[in-house]
């Protein structure tokens, strides 16, 4: 059996909740702002609404199979080939979604904070930490990520309450954005932002017992549902919709808005560390989760040599975009748009197979 | 091996060896091996003979080269402890009931003519029985074996008159002497000659008496020690003031005067192997987990070694990841605190040799506590906590910080300052990074002179030294004056540590991240945060991990970080999985509830 | 593990040895840009004029220097500063060509990250093409969008020159109080390269800008015939014209009025005082009354918002209605014909007397704004709400409708406190002359 450790509750719902919200530091609100105007903060609810619902079949099918993780699930409902499939459509989402953010990742920061540093390098520093922690295993990172979200938390507060001079109630109207019908569809479509919550059923052996993936899961959608909402409404609040959607990373820009003379401003760098953290984790959250299919897809026992070769991938995957167009219009895009079949679609498929073949424990007992 | 095939290593998978723990110490073990063969053969041996040299002949150039693979390296220790088991086996000789060949085979052992430092002195017990003492001079106390050993079995008295016992009974006679004639506290009887050899280095007497196998060996230790004393690195305003010694017995007294409890239990190990050194281990029953006591006797004991001087040593030897750069072991010198340790569920491990005790298992913020918090009023013990955990943020992120922001990041600098900032390094020729790696390395140059300076120029030379040579490195042009405040920030956050070890580590991780932010800002800093962070979450104390109450998070005592009031404090800290977890009533005092508290209604 | 460890080493070693540390800039080896002007260039499109410190300490050797246009092509002119800050000037046919073109004069690399204040000159910005000059600004990641935006008469080149620390030797803080001097008087407002370039792209406002000026203190005469009784709010003055003298030439006065990426016109201290009391960015001014009963007297009065302006908006058809109440709190500060104003019925005859002053203040500049069909006032941002979608209220196209629009102003004004007098008590002396 592969190593993961064992954590608890709370390790695995910051985990889960940094993975989930991190996205709002890139380029994303950016484009939310393009597609439904200055509604993104309760568009996003809608999204979590439906992610909640995707989830709760994810929870039902782990419930059905306690003690199993989401591949082992697979393969015991759709038999082995079907199940080698779907696990395989999983892992290559979770790794597409990696070497994205990564890519993603790349572009802001060189459009920001290091304009000449050759990606590269930045990409490379950042492939270092996702194998590190990978090689540490996952219960270092979830460890890492409870341990930081408090000071994360704290400046993510702080910048939103910094940023309090430069909102503008006015800048949430005309309420509806540009429609409610758009709202709507792209709040079901983006529950894929919400996707990153299926790591929960990958590591689900890590956390003891279904009830605790069930606790972890709901109060990580919930919170990170919440952040990102709030984030959506500040940077809302702080940019008029025709100037939102022209920003590539609102939050940092709107961090840098934050301006009290002579007294406080040029606070960015706290976000900095924010972001880069949160990034960290949340890339090293799902790549760990990929090599993790990788290895119980084709049953090896250790994850330790897996990491490196994946790591080379995901580096490789990294650089493969040539600009910020192509990764923010493309990528981003196309993962928002169908992002959310793997995480929600394939594990309601699985259930319901697995509830007509009557595998598992039955759910009333 | 080429570097081809290093490189061939590295890359391609080789299953993980579940490795010796004691792999990395191959030279001292094998040493200690051979002074272990060696120490037992010498009793076949002549006598006479100097150990160590025949020791260190052992080491022929072939020995030298060609360290062996690990498999057959430990296929050979084994069959060498074999081999050693067997021998000292064949030699654990009994003592022999003549006298003669008794002191014949104490001389040989001791190598007498040479060795100046034991007595043998003969006597004769009540004028009639052959008998002869062994102790170590300095080590046994003069007034003990002249007063109430010599004394008695010399003196006047139903030994000399009475012939009251038949010499055919020897038992009878020995236990006749300890009855009746030697008036110490601690006497045990031993049948062996190594007991006896162990006992008389311990500075502990033998007596040997004619026609008898069996030794009698009599508590005289006299030796010189340090008397108890005023604590030296952790010196508190509030708290008692006493420190531990370099003696184990003092030093487990201390403790035990503290808690006054049966169940506070001692243990003694042996640790090293030549050296005949001991550390004991203290826990309470009943509040302490089992399964740590157990850990810590399992890994003692596993310890081969020839020579060992201290807990520095031994926490060495024992902790969890070596190679990591936090302290995984707390030392303290205070009695007081160690009691309080053993109170949590702690196990305490006291070396014979240095004033230090060894907590296990610890958690990284317990690094941030000192005996004094618990002293003190829980608001200023929380402030100073937060005081203390700012200082190892700027102890540790400081220069690093600057590095990035002056090098990176610029415009978080207020512009006035960075003008000033601009103004001040007009005139110095070096990048930042020289700059201020000239300036750290300097200032740790004048914190390990201080340590080594005599105590009387010491405090000046820190304070002088660090103000002149900061004054005039600026003043020619070498740092501009804001490093210099920077780096003596960063000097004083890290002498608020109250573990020293954590400030060595901080010390040498600031490297690291200056390096770090150097090379890429705050995007290198951060990212040394987060594999540094890495590392130490995946960090267990004696399978604590290390940052226990607070990730993973367990039921908390509230005395993390910020300290409740005392009477909140009720739970035993729940990852050491206590078997007591209790540490006060519900209701930690009674008096502010009417009906509770109170004994009158 | 060891192997492992090695590994690991083995790529921290690769990657520091490949990394070039290509974003360093040791501070020493920039020149950080405190001010950016932009006029409009004679040798090419652009001049560009960058002020920076330029750490003389022993300076203030106010070197004259010739005009910077005179010169031909690239010719970049370096004029000597006092206190150590200095500026270069550039004719460029691009922002960022300028910056490279300067950097081969300055010996430092131009840094723009501290950059707080851009200057626009005023020919430049009634061209119609203050867009076209805006847009490489914002889009530079160096400048941040928090830098004070102000229109100056004249050349920005010569407000760039007479820009020197006037208190003190830091003109970051000189930049940095001044700007935000604005919130002591009202006389101009603080309007920052983000609300300028939020307000050009807006769909319900138009934008407004400080207005600055180099003062030749021309319209300072020491001599002439003294002042009579007539009143004057001294408000009435536009930028550049404060009958002053001094050693600071630059002053900000007024605001810049703009249609889209046009400045159509501007405003006086006094206009610019009610705009911002419209906008409910005034926070506190002195203001200057004349006496109700003895209009030779004047009673000026501390005058500071009681909350934010209310403004409803309801639409009759396309046509909005908009009913703005103004809530303003004042103390007494002197009283010169000393009657009895701190009591009624004298104090409610000041306060109205104040309010029938602001709102006709008021009225008057809505209706200039509407005859320009400009609402700076922030309206639209209001009646957006009236709106269901964003397609919806851009097809209504606020700016095109606020011409017709209706507006009903009602201004509160309490008088809180007489400031430290109770009451005056007449001079006996000259009390009899009246």
């Amino acid at each position: 059996m592969i190593r993961e450790g064992k954590f608890g509750v709370q390790e695995a719902m910051w985990l889960t909740t940094i993975t989930i919200s991190s996205k709002v530091f890139y380029t994303s609100p950016g484009l939310v702002v393009s597609i439904v105007g200055n509604t993104g903060w309760y568009m996003t609810l809608i999204s979590m609404a439906t992610a909640i619902l995707g989830f709760t079949f994810i929870y039902l099918l782990l419930k059905r199979f306690p003690d199993k993780d989401i591949i082992a699930i697979f393969n015991d409902t759709m038999g082995g080939i079907m199940g080698f499939i779907f696990s395989g459509i999983l892992g290559l989402y979770l790794l597409f979604v990696a070497t994205s953010t990564i890519s993603e990742f790349n572009e802001v920061v060189k459009v920001y904070v290091f304009p000449l540093t050759p990606s590269v390098l930045i990409i490379a520093l950042f492939a270092l930490g996702v194998l590190v922690l990978c090689l540490l295993g996952l219960e270092s990172l979830a460890r890492f990520a409870k341990l930081s979200v408090y000071a994360m938390l704290f400046g993510f507060i702080l910048i939103l309450l910094l940023g309090i001079h430069n909102y503008d109630i006015n800048r949430l109207f005309p309420i509806l954005g540009y429609g409610f019908d758009k709202i709507l569809v792209s709040g079901v479509v983006r529950s894929s932002s919400y996707g990153e919550v299926i790591i929960l059923a990958v590591f689900a052996t890590s956390l003891q017992g279904v009830h605790h993936i069930k606790k972890a899961g709901y109060t990580s959608l919930i919170i990170s549902g919440l952040s990102i909402s709030v984030s959506l409404l500040a940077f809302n609040l702080s940019f008029p919709y025709y100037i939102g959607q022209e920003i590539v990373a609102p939050m940092y820009q709107m961090a840098s808005l934050i301006d009290y003379g002579r007294f406080i401003q040029r606070v960015e760098p706290v976000f900095l560390f924010i972001w880069f953290l949160s990034s960290f984790i949340a890339v090293t959250g799902v790549f760990y989760c990929f090599v993790s299919i990788y290895c119980k897809m084709f049953r090896i026992q250790d994850i330790r040599p897996i990491v490196i070769g994946s790591v080379i991938i995901l580096f490789a995957g990294a650089m493969i975009q040539s600009n910020i167009g192509v990764t923010a219009s493309l990528n981003i895009q196309n993962i928002r748009q169908y992002g959310w079949i793997p995480p929600f679609i394939l594990p309601l498929i699985s259930l319901v197979i697995g509830t007509l073949r009557k595998r598992g424990v039955k759910s009333c007992g | 091996m080429t570097f081809f095939e290093l490189i061939k290593n590295l890359i391609t998978y080789q299953k993980p060896t579940k490795g010796d723990r004691f792999e990395l110490l191959e030279d001292y073990t094998e040493r200690a091996d051979l002074v272990d063969l060696n120490i037992s053969n010498m009793n076949s041996s002549k006598s006479g003979q100097d150990t160590f040299s025949d020791t260190f002949s052992f080491k022929t150039p072939k020995d030298k080269k060609h360290p062996l693979d690990v498999d057959k390296w430990n296929e050979e220790r084994r069959q060498k402890a074999n081999i050693q088991g067997e021998s000292t086996s064949l030699h654990k000789d009994h003592i022999s009931k003549e006298l003669y060949q008794n002191q014949q085979r104490i001389k040989q052992k001791f190598s007498i003519p040479k060795n100046k430092d034991i007595i043998i002195r003969d006597l004769k017990i009540g004028g009639k029985t052959e008998a002869f003492i062994v102790y170590v001079d300095g080590m046994a106390d003069r007034k003990t074996i002249n007063d109430y050993i010599l004394g008695p079995l010399m003196a006047e008295g139903p030994l000399r008159t009475e012939p009251c016992f038949k010499e055919s009974e020897d038992h009878f006679f020995i236990d006749y002497i300890l009855k009746n004639v030697l008036s110490v506290n601690n006497i045990i009887k031993a049948t062996t000659y190594d007991e006896v050899i162990l006992q008389v280095l311990n500075g502990l007497t033998a007596l040997f008496v004619d026609d008898s196998d069996v030794c009698i060996i009599i508590e005289s230790q006299g030796y010189e020690k340090r008397t108890v004393d005023q604590p030296i690195t952790e010196t508190v305003i509030s708290g008692p003031h006493e420190a531990f010694t370099e003696s184990l017995r003092t030093n487990l007294t201390l403790v035990r005067r503290i808690i006054r409890n049966q169940n506070l239990l001692t243990e003694i190990l042996p640790i090293g192997k030549t050296d005949n050194s001991k550390c004991g281990i203290m826990y309470i029953d009943g509040v302490v987990n089992n399964k740590v006591v157990d850990e810590v006797k399992r890994r003692i004991e596993s310890i081969d070694i020839d020579f060992i001087m201290g807990s520095g040593m031994l926490n060495q030897l024992i902790e969890d990841h070596p190679f990591a750069i936090f302290p995984q072991i707390l030392t303290t010198e205070r009695p007081d605190r160690t009691a309080s340790f053993l109170m949590e569920g702690k196990v305490i491990i006291i070396c014979d040799g240095t004033p230090y005790a060894s907590v296990v298992p610890v958690t990284f913020f317990h690094m941030f506590h000192s005996s004094e918090d618990s002293f003190m009023r829980w608001q200023f013990g929380t402030f100073i906590r937060f005081i203390r955990l700012m200082a190892f943020g700027l102890a540790l992120f400081l220069p690093a910080f600057y590095i990035a922001l002056t090098l990176y990041h610029p415009e978080a600098v207020p512009t006035e300052l960075l003008l000033a900032i601009e103004r001040s390094r007009e005139n110095v020729p070096f990048p930042v990074i020289v700059e201020i790696l000239l300036m750290e390395i300097s200032f740790e140059l004048i914190r390990e002179a201080g340590v080594r300076v005599p105590d009387v120029i010491g405090q000046t030379l820190g304070i002088i030294g660090a103000l002149i040579l900061g004054q005039s490195a600026v003043a020619a042009n070498l740092v501009s004056p804001i490093l210099v405040i920077i780096v003596s920030i960063t000097g004083l956050g890290n002498f608020a540590m109250p573990s020293y070890y954590m400030g060595v580590a901080i010390r040498i991780l600031k490297f690291l991240f200056i390096f770090l932010a150097a090379i890429a800002g705050f995007y290198g800093l951060s990212l040394g945060i987060f594999i540094v962070g890495g590392f130490a979450c995946s960090m267990k104390s004696f399978g604590i991990p290390y940052f226990a109450p607070i990730a993973p998070k367990t039921k908390i005592n509230p005395d993390v970080i910020v300290r409740q009031p005392l009477w909140r404090q009720t739970m035993r800290p729940d990852f050491t999985n206590t078997l007591n977890k209790r540490r006060a009533g519900k209701i930690a005092r009674g008096w502010p509830y009417k009906n509770k508290g109170g004994k009158k209604k | 593990m060891g192997r492992l460890r090695s590994l690991i080493m083995l790529c921290i070693m690769l990657i520091l040895i490949f990394s070039g540390c290509y974003d360093i800039r040791e501070i020493d080896d920039v020149a950080h840009v405190l001010a950016i002007g932009v006029d409009r260039g004679v040798s090419d499109k652009w001049r560009l004029t960058l002020q920076f410190a330029s750490l003389n300490e022993n300076s203030g050797n106010g070197q004259q220097e010739g005009d910077g246009s005179s010169g031909g092509g690239a010719a970049s002119e370096s004029g000597g500063g006092q206190d150590g800050y200095t500026y270069v000037t550039v004719d460029a046919p691009s922002f960022f060509t300028g910056i490279d073109m300067l950097n081969s004069s300055v010996p430092r690399r131009l840094v723009f990250t501290h950059a707080s204040l851009i200057v626009l000159s005023e020919e430049l910005s009634k061209d119609d093409i203050v867009g076209d000059y805006i847009a490489p600004i914002i889009r530079f990641r160096e400048v941040r969008r928090t830098a004070h935006m102000v229109v100056t008469k004249g050349s920005a080149l010569d407000y760039i020159r007479a820009n020197q620390p006037f208190i003190g030797t830091t003109l970051a803080k000189a930049l940095q109080t001044a700007a935000t001097e604005s919130t002591n008087t009202g006389y101009f407002l603080h309007t920052t390269l983000s609300d300028f370039y939020n307000q050009l792209k807006s769909t319900c406002g138009q934008p407004v800008v400080t207005m600055a000026a180099v003062n030749e203190f021309r319209h300072f005469k020491e001599k002439g015939s003294k002042w009579g009784n007539e009143f004057n709010t001294g408000g009435q003055y536009l930028a550049g014209q404060l009958p002053r003298q001094g050693q600071n030439k630059i002053e900000y006065w007024g605001t810049a009025l703009f249609d889209q990426g046009k400045m159509v016109d501007e405003l006086n201290g006094q206009e610019t005082r009610t705009l911002a009391i419209i906008r409910g960015e005034f926070e506190r001014g002195f203001f200057t009354l004349q006496d109700p009963k003895e209009p030779k007297f004047v009673i000026p009065l501390d005058v500071r918002p009681a909350g934010r302006p209310k403004v409803k908006i309801s639409f009759n058809g396309d046509t909005p209605t908009i009913d703005l109440t103004i809530h303003l709190k004042g103390d007494i500060l002197a009283v010169q014909s000393r009657l009895h104003y701190e009591q009624d019925p004298l104090l409610s005859l000041l306060e109205n007397t104040f309010k029938k002053n602001i709102k006709s203040e008021v009225d008057q500049l809505i209706n200039r704004c509407k005859n320009l069909n400009l609402d700076v006032f922030k309206f639209g941002d209001v009646a957006a709400r009236k709106f269901w979608t964003i397609d919806e209220w851009e097809k209504y196209n606020w700016n095109k409708h606020f011409k017709d629009t209706k507006v009903n102003t009602q201004v509160e004004f309490v008088i809180r406190s007489t400031g430290t007098q109770m009451k005056s008590s007449p001079i006996p002396g000259t009390e009899e002359e009246d």
